[in-house]
């Protein structure tokens, strides 16, 4: 059964009061004390209404409707059964007894609908009294009409019209208690409607975003999914259903649940957590990066952290930055070449006049020696440079190895100075000693180290230098840094100098492709690269590439 | 050719151009004096007069530019040819003829009689 709404407590409350004030109103005052059955009856009327006040108070109260009926119906019955037992005939104790009874459960049917109970309220009235009437001595009564020549007539009227009224009375408030229920509806309805829109247009977005999202709460569950994700993730893969597949989990912990992952969620910093290349149904190979990022979306309990879980697709990024790294190749390998000729031209100046010299036969014996030595030391120079503009030049598709980074920096920086002029630059190579071998694309970080190596050069041209550059470990990365004594970055410039063609270099001297790929280089490598400066102070680079094991890595 | 033999000065850093330069000039005759830097030079010019320095632009610790730059400071004045590898329109400061790299014996010897000659 339904619960009773507030609008009709109210209505049946004041049917109720009014059915049981208007008896007395139409009964002679007088009669009342004086005729001891109608006496019995008004204790009887009153003791009932006392107890449909308790009824309906505690009906209200409560707001619960059944037991509120029952206590109600209770009421009725030892009411009706004091007033008509204590000074009735017989037949009017039946009387009572059959028409309470209908009226209790005509009620406990209607009560739900406010306009039959303001019907019900009627009857009520009604019976009140043409049963009331007998039992303070009907005739009496109608004698005492008779005598303010009013007659039964009349009664029966006002009766009505206060029953009328008594309806009129009861639907106003019915109906405006109503009214104000229907706003707040509506205001609830128009609340509930815009956080359906504002909900159904977040999940239209993600839903049609390129990006898979993943929400997963605190105890590592997904909570929300959207379809770009699925569609995105191969069938088979651990990614796709995070939940049970043991390896996004232990690495969520490893990341999240460790030091360094609860100061990224401090810090809301994104974590690249994995790439995964695949081949298509469709052919195509495709290359998706996982990312997660700590938020705070609400939750129940306030502001909660939240884990979500980006799925992008970065086949076409994958390209371009292969393209970008191809062309800072191709502009270094310009500059190199434009190196190469000016470092060749001076051997090869050196050759042609010491040659001069033997054809003109001007040289004399102890000098011979020398002549020889200029050409021979020429030669050997000239093929050095070519060689190391060779293994510079040759572009190889990327490919793994394992690598002591000392090694690779000591003979990148070898190969690097034979093409730059680096008189006024005093370059000094500091490694630890054990550093742990890293995977790493060889041709690649040289092109990094190549970069920070011109970087370095060019902040430092005119007025000479140092450039130190040292190799460290911790626990978890190999650290390469690169210091240089040089002019320095202005703050402004600090947070773009990763961006490709961002320089602040001369025209023609600077492709703003260096620090750009390098950055690419290193993040590929699961690396970061930070940079330290201040205007006039000197530059730091500093390269941190990941320790793995073998294992991890999965290849020899 | 004058009664004296002119006095040259090669300033380069690299032994193997240096070297031959010197004794080519000195076999032609010429009194020749060699540096292998910018300061090396600015030092021999200020305690003796040349004639002519033939200079490398490339060099450590004072290159050429600033060689000739410290040359205006001090009012130093020698006719100079330059050595560079490269072609340019640009005319340095004392500038009397220019080698571009490579160059022969006796593409030298001619530039060093013109610029002598014309002094």
């Amino acid at each position: 059964m339904k619960t009773a709404s507030l609008h009709e407590f109210q209505l049946f409350r004041v049917c109720l009061l009014l059915t049981f004030v208007a008896p007395l109103l139409f009964l002679p005052f007088e009669h009342i004390f004086v005729l001891p059955a109608f006496r019995w009856g008004i204790y009887g009327v009153i003791f009932f209404s006392v107890a449909y006040s308790a009824a309906l108070w505690r009906w209200i109260t409560t707001e619960r409707y059944l037991p509120g009926v029952f206590l109600f119906l209770a009421c009725h019955l030892a009411g009706d059964t004091l007033a008509v037992v204590f000074h009735s005939p017989a037949c009017q104790v039946w009387a009572f007894f059959v028409v309470y009874t209908f009226i209790s459960v005509f009620n406990v049917i209607l009560v739900p609908w406010p306009s039959l109970l303001a019907t019900s309220g009627l009857l009520y009235a009604v019976i009140a009294v043409f049963m009331l009437a007998p039992v303070s001595g009907f005739r009496q009564a109608a004698a005492h009409y008779e005598f303010w020549g009013l007659g039964f007539p009349f009664v029966l009227t006002a009766a009505l019209v206060w029953f009328a009224l008594v309806m009129i009375i009861g639907i106003a408030v019915t109906e405006a208690s109503r009214r104000k229920e229907r706003l707040l509806n509506h205001q609830v309805a128009e609340k509930n409607a815009e956080a359906l829109q504002s909900r159904t247009q977040l999940e239209t977005i993600l839903r049609y975003l390129s990006v898979g999202v993943v929400i997963i709460d605190e105890r590592l569950r997904p909570i929300y999914t959207n379809r770009v994700h699925f569609d995105f993730v191969p069938e088979g893969d651990d990614w796709r259903e995070l939940p049970g597949s043991a390896f996004p989990l232990s690495f969520l912990r490893e990341q999240f649940l460790s030091e360094r992952g609860r100061q990224l969620l401090g810090s809301r910093q994104d974590i690249v957590g994995h790439r995964l290349e695949y081949t298509a149904p469709s052919g195509l190979s495709k290359i998706l990066r996982y990312s997660f990022v700590a938020m705070p979306l609400a939750s129940g309990a306030g502001n909660a952290l939240r884990l979500v879980l980006f799925t992008e697709d970065i086949t076409e990024e994958e390209v371009l930055r292969e393209k970008l790294v191809h062309t800072n190749h191709l502009a270094e390998m310009g500059k190199m070449a434009a190196g190469l000729v000016h470092e060749i031209n001076n051997p090869l100046q050196g050759i042609k006049l010491n040659l001069g010299l033997l054809e003109l036969g001007i040289v004399e014996e102890d000098r011979r020696k020398q002549v020889f030595a200029n050409l021979e030391e020429g030669i050997s120079r000239i093929n050095r440079i070519a060689r190391s503009f060779l293994s510079f030049a040759r572009q190889e598709k990327p490919r793994r190895q394992w690598t002591k980074l000392p090694v690779l920096l000591h003979d990148t920086l070898s190969m690097a100075c034979n093409f730059k002029q680096l008189y006024d630059i005093h370059i000094q190579l500091e490694c630890e000693e054990e550093i742990p071998a890293v995977s790493v694309d060889r041709s690649r970080m040289e092109i990094v180290f190549v970069n920070l190596l011109n970087n370095a050069c060019d902040a430092m041209a005119g007025k000479g230098g140092q450039l130190k550059i040292s190799c460290s470990h911790d626990a978890t990365h190999v650290i390469v840094r690169f210091q240089d004594t040089g002019k320095g970055i202005r703050q402004e410039d600090l947070p773009r100098i990763f961006i490709p063609f961002f320089t602040t270099k001369e025209r023609g001297f600077g492709t703003g492709l260096g620090l750009a790929t390098s950055y690419g280089i290193v993040r590929e490598h699961g690396g970061t690269m930070e940079v330290e400066s201040r205007e006039g102070a000197g530059a730091t680079f500093i390269i941190r590439l990941p320790i793995v094991t073998q294992d991890e890595a999965g290849h020899a | 050719m004058p009664e004296r033999p002119a006095r040259i000065l090669v300033v380069d850093d690299e032994a193997a151009i240096r070297q031959p330069v010197k004794w080519f000039l000195t076999n032609a005759g010429y009194f020749v004096d060699e540096a292998e830097n910018g300061v090396e030079a600015l030092d021999l010019v200020k305690i003796s007069r040349y004639d002519l320095i033939i200079l490398d632009l490339r060099m450590p610790y004072l290159d050429g530019r600033q060689f000739l730059e410290a040359l205006r400071e001090n009012r130093i004045r020698v006719p100079v040819l330059v050595m560079s590898a490269v072609e340019t329109t640009e005319k340095l400061y004392l500038e009397q003829g220019r080698l571009i790299k490579t160059f022969s014996l006796s593409q030298l010897k001619a530039q060093v009689e013109k610029i002598l000659s014309a002094s």
